[in-house]
């Protein structure tokens, strides 16, 4: 049985079902999922949301149940690619890179997501379950939509996760941020005077959607990508609307067709970003709806943008990038993080074993030119938890001198949605939190290995006792 | 970030922002994210064309290949 959105589901609750919340409560897609996802958040906790009774923005009950948060969390995530949380960077790198999967097509009658086929005017994006997720957003927006097109040089696939306002019941307004690989797809199409085909495919085994945040070349498939991290071949199908050579994954939950006829821009936004602030309005074309094939029962997956839900799912791919990169120059790199606080864009952790003079400095020069999004490398030893921003801290409070550690790199390339960069530049840094090479430092205060080892709260505690005592943040 | 500029629509009076990349497009419209309706940004009676706004954001789709 092909792995899919509910073959997840299905085995998740069953090995976890206090990580998810099934709502049958009737809730709102006006803002009201976000709030009780950020409220949850708040305390910390970040289970898969199911709402089996959602109202539509056009205040119908819609037909869909509605999933979102499945990626908030990065336990999660990790189990969903058979990793763990502090090595997805080296599992991810392994799958897309060395597991590379090609993908196999079915017939239509073979595909789930052809279950249910509308096209033309049968077709009414307003009924979905889409959600408006924050107070300035224009409507319910795709965000947990992939956004597909295929290079008409090569005919290879790009997938990439661009929101799309549901402007009405058949026309969408997209964002192919302009260094996207959509967009190049859509700017040959654009010089040759043809329409642009698109899709967006929605609701698939998480696997598929970290996977698909790979950072690949140009152009080269993501399909195949996907199926190295979900560890079999992906299963595509023909599209209904956009010709036999336009192939959609088989086994997602929706899949909307549509066709850019032309380039003309119309506003769109504001939009609430992956960096937790509210995007302008800017000016980005449209596309008309062609068809919607979806299952019988299909689940309309939602990604919470700028919350853990969406930030969490493009650390890995990012943190494998790095990891591609910085090893290959500085072999004592042993792990790589990318961190909630930094939005999983901004921040970079990097862990060093038995580091030689320069390399710290060398790894950081190396981690801020993977992506245009990291912003700031912070590098330390083996003894310090980059997976612990206690511990993280700690080493920047007492490991590193400004004038001596800190590197900064002004006027480069920044992500547009860093509200201190002046639109798409800034300056990035990093700090060598590592112990000087070949010197003296000072030692932890740590006791004997033995007595620590020997040491269980079990032993002192009972587990109602523990069980009772409060955490506090400090 | 893309610098934000803060606009009032004239029809609704919602308060929201748009973009650089929006207003360095010459006669673009805005669209009101509440009511939806659509302007020309010296509509707004909270409009002010930022001496900033230089128009040298992408028009990329439009314009020429960048």
């Amino acid at each position: 049985m092909a792995k899919d959105l509910r073959s997840f589901l299905n085995g998740y609750e069953a090995a976890h079902p206090e990580s998810v919340l099934r709502l049958k409560k009737e809730i709102s897609s006006n803002q009201e999922v976000t709030a009780l996802v950020m409220k949850l958040g708040k305390e910390e906790k970040y289970p898969v949301l199911i709402c089996e009774n959602i109202v539509t923005c056009a205040g119908n009950k819609s037909s869909f149940p509605l999933v979102t948060n499945l990626l908030a969390s990065r336990t999660r995530c990790a189990e969903s690619i058979d990793s763990t949380f502090r090595n997805m960077h080296l599992d991810f790198f392994n799958k897309t890179r060395q597991g590379a999967i090609k993908p196999e097509v079915l017939s239509r009658a073979e595909a789930p997501v052809k279950q249910v086929v509308k096209t033309g005017q049968q077709v009414d994006l307003t009924q979905t379950p889409a959600l408006y997720h924050h107070y300035m957003d224009p409507g319910p927006y795709f965000t947990a939509g992939f956004l597909t097109t295929y290079d008409p040089d090569t005919g290879i696939d790009n997938c990439a996760l661009q929101r799309g306002w549901i402007y009405d019941a058949r026309t969408v307004r997209c964002y192919p941020y302009t260094v996207s690989h959509n967009w190049l797809n859509m700017r040959k199409n654009r010089d040759r005077g043809q329409p642009t085909r698109m899709a967006y495919w929605l609701g698939h085994h998480p696997a598929t959607c970290i996977a698909a945040q790979a950072r690949l070349g140009y152009p080269e498939s993501h399909f195949a990508a996907m199926g190295g991290v979900l560890g079999e071949a992906l299963r595509l199908v023909p599209s209904e609307t956009l010709g036999n050579d336009f192939m959609v994954p088989a086994d997602a939950e929706v899949v909307v067709e549509g066709i850019m006829h032309s380039y003309d821009l119309w506003p769109e936004g504001p939009f609430g970003e992956y960096g937790g602030y509210i995007g302008p309005q800017v000016a980005n074309p449209q596309f008309e709806v062609t068809a919607i094939t979806h299952r019988k029962d299909a689940y309309w997956h939602d990604i919470l943008v700028g919350h853990p839900d969406n930030q969490t799912m493009g650390g890995p791919a990012m943190e494998a990038a790095v990891y591609e990169s910085v090893k290959q120059r500085i072999p004592s790199l042993r792990n790589v993080y990318i961190p909630l606080s930094g939005t999983c864009r901004f921040h970079v952790y990097l862990q060093l074993e038995n580091p030689w003079r320069g390399d710290a400095r060398e790894a950081i020069m190396a981690a801020l030119t993977v992506d245009f999004r990291l912003k700031h490398a912070f590098v330390f030893d083996m003894d310090i938890d980059i997976f612990d921003e206690r511990e993280v801290l700690f080493a920047i409070a007492t490991r590193s001198q400004w004038d001596r550690d800190v590197m900064i790199f002004p006027k480069v390339k920044a992500p547009i949605i860093d509200p201190s960069a002046t639109y798409d530049v800034g300056a990035k840094g990093g700090i060598d939190c590592t112990k000087p090479v070949g010197e003296d430092f000072s030692e932890l205060n740590t006791v004997d290995l033995e007595i620590m080892q020997s040491v269980n709260i079990s032993d002192y505690v009972s587990p109602e006792q523990f069980a009772r005592m409060p955490i506090e943040r400090m | 970030m893309a610098r934000v500029y803060y606009l009032n629509c004239p029809k609704c009076d919602f308060r929201y922002y748009v973009g650089e990349p929006l207003i360095a497009i010459p006669d673009f419209p805005s669209q009101c994210p509440k009511c939806h309706h659509v302007f020309q940004l010296a509509e707004s009676p909270t409009w002010k064309l930022p001496a900033s706004a230089s128009g040298t954001m992408a028009t990329d789709l439009r314009g020429k290949p960048s």
